[in-house]
């Protein structure tokens, strides 16, 4: 085998991925290669540098009051809600605009689609609408990828404007359930 | 308290007692969000939100993975989507060149210097390498782990810390001395 080739395995040597017999071959080449066990010492130099960039103190977040405010206004709509949104972005595509009001001036949010494609969001709105107990279940490998960005625009909505949001979604669900 | 029988009790009601899972995760968890993120208070509001989305789903938690597999899931998801979207965070906490003082090389400054270039080395890797560079060295996790955290192969997980290694390597090679090898 190549000096090269002995090279290449250094990293996963250090990670501990090679098996039995590559970690004999390795050691012995270790032995007689000086280039091979300075790259290794370097190797192993580099990553004792990153305690350098150790994270700053940290006090712990603020639960008790944090999880009223955020989850107070949404626990109990945001499955029709996150429904309705998807399904106007799947709708219309691109940006989505919800309008509420006497006129088109009164804009109640905006949401760009920017995360998922028209069949990810369409197989995620399924399941977000679905009573089907497998069919949530499988939402657990969506779940996190996607209402984020529905819910961080929507955090950032004023109260008015999320109360607003809310009644109109239900409007909206309760014309998807009867659809 | 074993997590599992913390979770079914707050599936029962005794919401509460969530805060014993922040409590035993959170500083974990500012520690990756700070790897991936690199500034205080964005990685702050990614561990509360992290945390408000676990809560949030509780009850779709069926122990099929480890809660901790769980979380962290939930979490490095959640600051990967803030990093596509970028409009939320702040700048960088490293960049701090002004504070260095080129004029005096103190020890002080040298060793600032030194933070501030690993620093970059790190936040030049891709996002997700980042994380799983920093749940293999840094938190020891296994590959195996680290794949159902990301729902990624194990032989990606493996491939991508290898690239980091090596990325790294290139990045601070300045940085690390020669030592002779007799």
């Amino acid at each position: 085998m190549s000096t090269d080739r002995f090279r290449e395995k250094l990293i996963p040597y250090l990670d501990g991925d090679l098996d039995t017999s590559e970690c004999s071959e390795l050691e012995k080449h270790l032995e007689v290669c000086y280039g091979c066990q300075r790259e290794l010492e370097a190797l192993k130099s580099t990553l004792v540098l990153i305690v350098r960039d150790a994270p700053p103190r940290f006090t712990g977040i603020e639960w008790q009051s944090s999880v009223p405010r955020r989850v107070r206004w949404w626990r109990w709509v945001w499955v029709p809600a996150a429904a309705a949104a998807l399904l106007l972005v799947i709708i219309f595509g691109g940006d989505t605009v919800l309008r509420r009001g006497a006129s088109e001036a009164d804009e109640w949010l905006v949401i760009e689609r920017d995360s998922l494609s028209a069949d990810e969001g369409m197989e995620l709105a399924m399941l977000l609408i679905s009573e089907d107990e497998e069919l949530i279940h499988g939402l657990e490998s969506y779940e996190e990828a996607f209402p984020t960005d529905i819910y961080s625009e929507i955090e950032e909505l004023s109260e008015e404007e999320q109360a607003a949001l809310i009644s109109l979604l239900e409007e909206m669900s309760k014309g998807l359930e009867r659809s | 308290m074993q997590d599992h029988e913390v979770i079914e009790r707050v599936k029962t009601g005794e919401k509460d007692l969530f805060e014993v899972l922040v409590r035993r995760y959170e500083t974990k968890l500012f520690a990756l969000a700070w790897r991936m993120l690199h500034n205080r208070a964005d990685a702050e509001d990614a561990v509360e939100e992290a945390f408000v989305k676990a809560y949030r789903s509780i009850n779709r938690f069926r122990g099929e993975a480890r809660f901790s597999t769980w979380l962290y899931r939930i979490a490095v998801n959640h600051i990967l989507n803030l990093l596509r979207k970028g409009s939320r965070l702040r700048s960088s906490d490293l960049d701090l060149e002004r504070m260095e003082s080129p004029d005096s090389p103190t020890e002080a400054s040298r060793q600032r210097k030194l933070q501030v270039a690993v620093a970059r080395a790190i936040d030049k890797l891709p996002p997700r390498q980042r994380a799983i560079f920093h749940m293999r060295y840094e938190e020891d996790k296994s590959h195996a782990e680290i794949a159902e955290i990301l729902g990624i192969s194990e032989g990606a997980s493996k491939a991508s810390y290898h690239h980091a290694v090596g990325k790294l390597r290139e990045s601070l090679r300045d940085f690390v001395p020669q030592r002779r090898t007799s």
